[in-house]
């Protein structure tokens, strides 16, 4: 155990020493300040503080005053900075050194004073825009990596001191910031009770992203479907707690888990609720059809090409069948070729950076499309449907929910290349199966269509007008159900008649 | 799939597949089979003819061109095991969409090919059911040119119009099974310009073909049967020494049939009510005089009236019932046995028809 080792070294140290390991990195800075040679000495790593304070504030003042100062009371009372500690424990000063405080010592004095002059913000990005959950109209801020940055913005959004952050520590070597949000007096503590217990249970060495988390502590992990939902879009973390759900903030993450979610919860986009409800109710619809289209389509065209020609319409009969007439595979092994073709592009896509990408769809869209077709590797039909269905599959707002449903497109097509249409049926009924067997926090993944919860259709497949989505979803048992009250009587309000 | 079960049951599904070589016996790919539309029938010296009409389309130089495959056998089974055997693919018959009788097979009973082939499951209950005057063999050879679905799209489209009860298998097997009503499917004829048409309907006692309507008679057929009676025909007019025909389109019509349970004279009342209008009528006509228009009604009624009435006593004469008169009087009596209606009362039977018409519009005047 190497890390135990150097720990119990570090608490025999002595400040000189703390200051030697230091020194041995190029970016630990000591001095003293010019005329002060003899009483002061300032010490931090000049990598971690923020520099343009020390110069522009710290200094001048030390310049100033530094000779008439004889006490650290009173080094204390001119220094313009607020967070200011005295120490003497060489290992406490050690770690605020790393954390980018600065320690100003006086001559022969043991005690330092140590000054947070931290820079919070340096190497994070500036730009938070949404850019993997893009949409037209609404807030375009999403989050970004940093925990503090987060919560700010979060806070922003819900201004009430029943919005309550629950920090704890996760990784053995990260250490990684994890905090736990929820609405007193709206979340059910159970969950908050089940997510703390969870993360408190999780053994592991680095967090790197907030889906590692929610992988570790997910009621099941052997799905390829997301048991929580993540995103980096506040108004969609904003509305989840609202409706009584948990969020699980991680340092150097940008996205924020939220659970418990449901299957309905990932083809849901933030947008619905911008748009007037008949629009929002529509768009969702397609967004649903769309999953359904992307999962089945290309398995039932499988299907039926190779055993159920019987139910192919009469006028559909030639196109099908001249289209297919020069290919030399059967509909099995053309459908699965597309489909790779389509995931490799997909994958390569999104590997690649946005400038290439855009050759990249010419490429993969025109050349391999087109020339596949008059190769006769496939045939023009099913170039159609597969493409379609792709294009179904990205409308989900979700990206991993996306991935889940491109996934399951195979076993299907391979159960419609072995029993057919009865394979297509067999393939969705454990499919279902496995749905409902789900639980996100132990909530169940297929509420509100099992258990049907009738309420709770009114913010599912179509959205509602804000007239009648008052209530919470009664399903994730809300402490309490009312979310606003619109006015009764509104005649009363129009002054100008 | 965790635990010895769960790893045998994947070891022998895997082992499944790879002996199998993935291969499926029910395999039917569409490229692969051959697809007839339509199964002719016919009577031959010893043996029954069957022909099928399909279309190729892998074969581009064809050009969608249906071509014609013939076997011999005693049952559906064995002709279509000669007809496969003649083809470079299976021929799977599950998207027939017509099925039709030769002349002297119809006249002989039809009963035994309907029977076996409506029990196959991979033929739908919507397949046409058509006779033809002549061999169907013959019929066939005849749609040279077209594609092998033109003569179902053309029967299809005349149903569409109105100009014939529902032509599909399964109203053929209700009238053929239900008590009280005999069957009336579309004649084909290939007509002096050697193009297929429909020549109207051919009536069956049972399985076998006694008579035929031609095209006016079915337009009164339909009218007296009384569903979706719309539909078009050409009727004389004469007035002041002056003659013309015009053509009587119904738009909506309603009939109640009703029976008089008299046993000693059996009487049916249709009372119809028709609306419709007149496309083409002489120059002399002029219908914006209500004089006129009430003459034209008043001799529309007479002529449909005589002609129904035309229609029922060649239908009583040949003692058959497409209109499901014995179904009528069945449902109105309390003992009704099929064979005695027939012989005793079918051919005593009275009828009474009460027409209005009632002419709408006349088309745009001058």
């Amino acid at each position: 155990m190497p890390l135990k080792d150097a720990k119990r070294a570090a608490s025999h140290k002595t400040i000189q020493e703390v200051y030697q390991q230091a020194k041995k990195s190029s970016d630990f800075f000591q001095f003293s300040p010019s005329q002060l040679e003899d009483s002061l000495l300032i010490s931090y790593y000049k990598s971690m503080v923020d520099a343009k304070a020390i110069n522009e504030r710290l200094l001048p003042v030390l310049k100033e005053n530094g000779k008439k100062v004889k006490s650290l009371q009173e080094l204390e009372q001119i220094i313009p900075f607020e967070e200011i500690e005295y120490s003497k424990d060489p290992n406490d000063i050690e770690k605020k050194l790393i954390k980018g405080f600065v320690t100003i010592q006086l001559k022969d004095l043991k005690e330092l004073l140590i000054i947070n002059i931290q820079n919070d913000e340096l190497g994070y990005r500036k730009n938070n825009e949404t850019e993997n959950e893009f949409s037209v109209i609404g807030p375009k801020i999403g989050f970004i990596e940093n925990i503090n940055v987060n919560i700010h913005l979060l806070r922003k959004k819900i201004a009430v001191p029943e919005l309550v952050f629950e920090e704890m520590k996760l990784g053995t070597l990260s250490k990684t910031e994890i905090a736990v949000a929820y609405i007193e007096g709206v979340t059910n503590p159970q969950y908050v009770q089940t997510v703390r217990q969870r993360i408190k249970d999780i053994d592991f060495d680095v967090i790197f992203d907030s889906s590692q988390i929610e992988q570790i502590f997910s009621d099941n992990s052997n799905t390829p479907f997301p048991i929580f939902l993540s995103t980096e879009r506040i108004d969609r973390v904003v509305y989840a707690m609202i409706s009584g759900q948990v969020a699980i903030f991680a340092n150097g993450s940008p996205y924020i888990v939220t659970g418990p979610s449901t299957l309905l919860d990932f083809f849901i986009s933030p947008e619905d609720y911008y748009l007037t409800w008949i629009l929002g109710s529509f768009f969702r619809i397609i967004r649903i059809l769309g999953v359904f289209f992307s999962m089945f389509s290309t398995s039932l065209y499988v299907a039926i090409l190779t055993f159920h020609y019987e139910v192919i319409p009469g006028d559909l009969l030639q196109p099908l069948i001249s289209s297919r007439a020069h290919v030399p595979f059967p509909p099995f092994l053309e459908a699965i070729f597309l489909e790779i073709t389509i995931e490799l592009l997909r994958e390569a896509g999104a590997r690649l950076p946005t400038k290439i990408g855009q050759t990249l769809g010419i490429v993969g869209g025109i050349v391999i499309g087109q020339a596949s077709v008059e190769a006769a590797l496939t045939s023009n039909i099913l170039l159609i449907i597969v493409s379609l269905s792709a294009l179904a599959s990205f409308t989900t707002p979700i990206f991993k929910m996306s991935n889940a449903i491109r996934l399951l497109r195979f076993p299907l097509i391979i159960l419609a290349a072995l029993l057919g249409g009865f394979g297509i049926a067999i393939g969705f009924v454990l499919l279902l199966s496995h749905l409902l067997k789900l639980t996100s926090l132990g909530n169940p993944y297929m509420v509100p269509l099992y258990p049907f919860r009738f309420n709770s259709f009114r913010d599912s497949f179509l959205r509602s007008s804000y007239k009648n989505t008052t209530n919470r979803s009664p399903f994730l048992r809300p402490l309490s159900l009312v979310r606003y009250k619109p006015k009764e009587n509104k005649d009363d309000s129009n002054e100008w008649a | 799939m965790n635990g010895p079960k769960g790893k045998l049951l994947l070891t022998s599904f895997s082992v499944l597949l790879t002996l199998s070589a993935c291969n499926n016996p029910n395999n039917k790919t569409i490229d692969n089979i051959q697809i007839p539309s339509v199964l002719g029938l016919d009577k031959g010296k010893e043996r029954y003819i069957g022909t099928v009409l399909y279309t190729d389309y892998t074969k581009e130089e064809e050009q969608g061109e249906a071509t014609t495959l013939t076997g011999t056998g005693m049952n559906t089974r064995t002709i279509l095991k000669e007809i496969d055997e003649q083809s470079s693919k299976p021929v799977e018959i599950g998207k027939l969409s017509l099925l039709v009788f030769g002349k002297e097979l119809a006249e002989d009973g039809i009963a035994y090919f309907v029977k076996t082939i409506c029990r196959d499951p991979l033929i739908g209950s919507n397949m046409f059911v058509a006779v033809t005057d002549g061999k169907s063999g013959e019929l066939l050879q005849h749609n040279k040119g077209n594609s092998s679905d033109h003569i179902v799209n053309l029967i299809e489209h005349r149903y569409k119009k109105d100009e014939l009860p529902l032509p599909n298998m399964h109203s053929f097997l209700f009238d053929y099974y239900g008590e009280g009503r005999d069957n009336a499917i579309p004649l084909l004829r290939v007509n002096s310009r050697g193009k297929i048409t429909i020549e109207g309907l051919s009536v069956f006692k049972k399985d076998k073909q006694i008579t035929a309507l031609n095209k006016k008679e079915t337009f009164i057929y339909k009218l007296l049967r009384g569903e979706m009676m719309r539909g078009e025909s050409v009727f004389n007019i004469k007035n002041e020494g002056q003659e013309g025909t015009i053509v009587f389109t119904v738009l909506y019509g309603e009939n109640r049939k009703r029976f008089k349970s008299n046993p000693s004279v059996p009487k049916v009342h249709f009372h119809m009510e028709l609306q419709g209008m007149v496309k083409d009528y002489p120059t002399w006509l002029d219908l914006r005089k209500d004089k006129k228009k009430y003459l034209l009604k008043k001799q529309l009624e007479e002529q449909v009236e005589q002609e129904c009435k035309k229609l029922l006593h060649k239908l009583t004469a040949n003692k058959v019932d497409p209109l499901g008169i014995g179904d009528l009087v069945r449902a109105n009596s309390r003992d009704w046995n099929e064979k005695d209606f027939y012989e005793k009362i079918y051919p005593n039977v009275q009828y009474d028809i009460d027409l209005n018409i009632e002419l709408t519009r006349a088309g745009i005047g001058e």
